[in-house]
């Protein structure tokens, strides 16, 4: 039996598709991405206002906006008419010109009708005239918009659908959000451009942009939003297509979680410190003198208690040769004089110093944490990184200097009286206050080690230790009574504890990973336990 | 999400280059939310507890509930949990279990399922993996893995009325000559206490009433008990009917065993070598003959969960066990074929004093040679291919 290939293109999209909502399809999606399209739209009018103060581009927003909703709208008509080939060319191409004169229309707008007629009457003579640079400009745009809306709608379409195998795949998802950051990139780019201007973009002491810029934060809200609204859409598809219930109340609560993680984001981000009158350089270099005027007080204030200290002496020695003693004169204090440069080269003072070092703090701050965590959740990134020569070499050069400090420290620790080697005893728990184990230097099997330990300690402040004659099982089956809500997790972190300990078995990351979540859990029982909530104790 | 970090980075430098305050405000809000939901995520993942409550010990044909209890202790809801539970094939179709919830704070959630138990053996249930993550999409979903835990599905029993087993008396133990085995059940009088005498036999009401110290008289005597032999030696099954043969020979071991200590109220015993899951290896298993309802679920609990295997022959098993038995015992010795070695070795049993059954449950017609030579053996033969062949053999 021959197949009709339109019933199966249809049959795979009711398949892909299970069920859709018709306001997000209609009405949420075409507005979020008009809106945003719009956005952007507005900064490109803003920037030519540069050029051509006396030009009226709102039509042009309005049409950027129209040709997104337009888009998506005629993209679900193909779709639900089951068009193909030379059908969908044909509707497009009238879609385009439609396009065309709709903006040359609202090019008019704000004429007279006279120079407006008078401007057609100049058509028959000139066809070309019809397409001048502005409506060109402006065709463009609304075309660009029009091609990216298509495309988002498309991709929204295939939210959930089993990936491809093939190298050159990308997940919907994957595109949907490329195109929502590099499009903020660029809003960003115009809009900074905009109020900077080209010419004063290399002039270093130029000022700073103040205020808030309302396209661009409602851009980026509704990004967010689309964000959320793309994975919520990924997940239910998903979930849907192997036929696995939502329950009911998880739209409702992800719009609820969802506002409040973004209302809380933006508290947060209004909070920060936003301006800088200190250049980073200026402030590390306020920061080394700092230190430097510090140590040459803390020298300071040694040769005067040296002097203090020798003074009798050299008054004695003064009786015998006959020679005055020095006079005892303290020194001054020049912490002052060595910071007063930063303060008085930065513009209104220490409050300017102390907001700059807050801000680059806070700007540092996370871009380490962002790299930091971005790097461990792409370990094959960190892999490549590590192959690199510059890399290696700077490693090696790092344990080389690392192995020396810590020989050091253990020489001077086995020469100092009743101070303990670092070595000794293995893998230990911080101890003291300022005793810190980096858990990132340890190897995969050594921060299971760690990991168990660290729950043997927290078990001993609890009263509950372990006995020199227990095993690590015997102490399992003796601590998890008392911990009836991460009994399993315990036996699997002593599980993992002597396997690390006593087999040859490879530790991998990911076992580390579970590891710690086993850990987090019995850590919490254990507070738990502590707090008088984990039940009873029976030790 | 791939490209929320390089965003974030471009979106800094972007603020820096153009000294637009607000810039950053963009980027720390884009920060606040990659921040936030990973620690919401690390909160959640390491809050999250589960409970799997069922009943590990089933009989073939019954059907387990299984509850599992998701519990939240944090104080920030979970937003999306994803939750797949493996199961194995032989207990549920399609082999998992999978539901979507979502958890308010300190809330839980309870899902149940419910496992066929058709087939005998030792089941792992789980893993329980669980997914979750953030609203927004921009970091990888957390999994957290439980381990698994196991059910036995006892093998199927056949109810047999009246076990045809050869004995030699009715009784649990017959009285014997030899002074050799004493049933100290059985007091049969007193005798003056001599020295080497145990302190143990001293009758003390005796003692007290005579007024020199007695010791009680045991009868001599033998028990019977049933040992049963159960071959899982893979070369003693052909290939195409290993697994129906010898899922039958653990029915019908499983079948006699508790005919013999429910019905009969005799004490039974297993042996046996074995794959057995539970180890991860080879096991021989050898369990004393003793009459209590514990016993006999420990023994089926055996039968449960062993597999075919490779290892020593079994005619060298029945030799090392042989040395084990009291006199009198009777072996019902089950097994997929019959040979030479195993008639020489049947032939020893029964000269050794013990009552021996051989049950073969592999429909293979053996030669007339070896028809023969259990004829001269005098071991009872039984033939049991089907399970209901087992009704038609003791009706």
């Amino acid at each position: 039996m021959r197949r009709n290939p339109r019933t199966e293109r249809a049959t795979k999209v009711a398949t892909t598709n299970p069920s859709k909502s018709p306001w997000l399809t209609n009405l949420f999606h075409p507005l979020m991405i008009g809106g945003m399209f719009g956005c952007i739209a507005i900064s490109l009018v803003a920037g030519v206002h540069l050029f051509f103060p006396e030009w009226n581009g709102t039509y042009i927003i309005v049409g950027c906006v129209l040709a997104a909703l337009e888009a998506n709208y005629s993209y679900r008509l193909i779709r639900s008419r089951r068009l193909q080939g030379g059908e969908v060319l044909r509707f497009q191409v009238v879609e385009i010109a439609l396009l065309f004169i709709a903006l040359k229309i609202g090019g008019y707008v704000g004429d007279r009708w006279t120079d407006v007629w008078a401007d057609v009457q100049t058509w028959s003579q000139d066809p070309l005239g019809i397409a001048d640079p502005e409506t060109i400009i402006a065709f463009i745009l609304a075309a660009l918009s029009w091609w990216v809306s298509t495309q988002t709608t498309r991709d929204l379409e295939r939210l959930g659908e089993p990936p491809e195998h093939s190298p050159y795949y990308t997940s919907p998802r994957e595109s949907l959000t490329r195109r929502f950051f590099w499009a903020g990139v660029l809003l960003l780019l115009i809009t900074g451009l905009y109020y900077t201007g080209i010419v004063q973009l290399l002039d270093a002491s130029r000022p700073r942009v103040p205020g808030p810029t309302i396209n661009v934060l409602v851009y980026f809200l509704l990004e967010l939003v689309m964000l959320g609204q793309i994975e919520f859409t990924r997940l239910r598809n998903q979930w849907q297509a192997q036929k696995m219930p939502m329950p009911g109340e998880l739209t409702g609560r992800w719009v609820r979680y969802s506002l409040v993680l973004l209302g809380l984001a933006a508290f947060l981000a209004f909070l920060l410190p936003t301006g800088y009158t200190v250049g980073l350089l200026d402030v590390a270099g306020g920061g080394l003198r700092l230190i430097v005027g510090i140590l040459s007080l803390i020298a300071q204030i040694l040769l005067f208690l040296l002097t203090l200290l020798l003074w009798p002496l050299m008054f004695l020695l003064s009786l015998i040769f006959g020679t005055a003693p020095p006079r005892l004169r303290p020194q001054s204090l020049s912490l002052r004089q060595q910071q007063e440069p930063l303060s008085n080269a930065a513009p209104g003072g220490w409050f300017g110093v102390l907001r700059s070092v807050l801000f680059w703090a806070a700007t540092l701050g996370m871009l380490f944490y962002v790299v930091r965590n971005y790097l461990r959740d792409h370990p094959e990134l960190l892999e490549s990184l590590a192959r690199l020569s510059l890399i290696r070499t700077l490693r090696r050069w790092w344990t080389a200097l690392w192995r020396r400090l810590t020989g050091l420290a253990e020489a001077l620790g086995e020469r100092l009286p009743g101070r303990r080697s670092p070595g000794e005893g293995g893998l230990q728990a911080p101890g003291g206050p300022f005793h810190f184990l980096r858990l990132s230097a340890l190897s995969a099997r050594e921060r299971i080690l760690y990991y168990y330990l660290s729950v043997l300690r927290r078990a001993e402040r609890q009263g509950l230790p372990r006995r020199r004659t227990q095993t690590p099982y015997e102490y399992d089956a003796t601590l998890s009574p008392n911990l009836p809500s991460a009994q399993q997790e315990l036996a699997s972190l002593t599980q993992a504890f002597v396997e690390a300990r006593y087999s040859p078995h490879t530790v991998d990351a990911r076992q580390t990973r579970q590891v710690h979540t086993y850990w987090q859990q019995v850590k919490a029982a254990l507070r738990a336990l502590r707090d008088g909530k984990g039940g009873k104790r029976a030790l | 999400m791939q490209g929320l970090v390089p965003f974030l980075l471009v979106v800094f430098l972007i603020a820096v280059l153009l000294r637009a305050d607000f810039f950053f405000t963009i980027a720390y809000l884009f920060f606040a939310v990659y921040v936030l939901s990973r620690m919401w995520n690390q909160h959640t993942t390491s809050h999250l507890h589960v409970e799997r409550r069922f009943t590990d010990r089933a009989f073939s044909g019954d059907q387990v509930v299984v509850d599992v209890t998701v519990r939240n202790d944090g104080r920030l809801p979970v937003p999306w949990l994803e939750v797949h539970e493996s199961l194995p094939v032989e207990l549920a179709a399609p082999p998992f279990y999978r539901e979507v919830a979502t958890l308010g704070s300190r809330a839980r959630r309870r899902f149940s399922y419910t496992l066929q138990c058709r087939r005998r053996g030792y089941y792992p249930i789980g893993p329980l993996t669980m997914q979750t993550g953030d609203l927004l999409g921009i970091l990888r979903h957390s999994q957290i893995e439980v381990a698994p835990q196991h059910i036995i599905v006892y093998p199927r029993v056949v109810p047999l009325r009246r076990l045809g087993l050869p004995t030699r008396s009715p009784l649990v133990a017959l009285p014997a000559r030899s002074p050799l085995f004493e049933d100290p059940a059985r007091v049969m009088g007193v005798r003056d206490y001599q020295r080497g005498d145990s302190p143990r036999r001293i009758h003390w009401t005796a003692t007290a009433a005579a007024g020199r110290l007695l010791v009680k008289q045991y009868q001599p005597a033998i028990a019977r008990e049933t040992l049963v032999c159960l071959d899982l030696d893979a070369e003693d099954y052909g290939q195409r009917q290993r697994q129906t043969a010898t899922e039958l020979a653990i029915v019908v071991a499983a079948s006699i065993a508790n005919h013999v200590v429910v019905q009969e109220r005799l004490p039974v015993g297993l042996a046996t070598e074995a794959w057995d899951p539970l180890l991860e290896s080879s096991a021989r298993f050898f369990l004393p003959p003793r009459p209590e309802r514990a016993h006999l679920m420990n023994l089926l609990e055996v039968l449960a969960r062993v597999q075919t295997t490779k290892g020593v022959p079994f005619v060298e098993l029945l030799r090392r066990q042989s040395v084990h038995l009291p006199w009198g015992a009777t072996l019902v010795i089950i097994t997929g074929r019959e040979s030479e070695a195993l008639f020489d070795m049947l032939l020893y049993l029964r000269r050794a004093g013990s009552a021996v059954v051989l049950i073969l449950v592999q429909p293979v017609h053996s030669s007339a040679t070896l028809r023969q030579q259990a004829a001269m053996v005098g071991v009872p033969v039984h033939r049991v291919w089907r399970e209901r062949d087992l009704e038609a053999i003791w009706p």
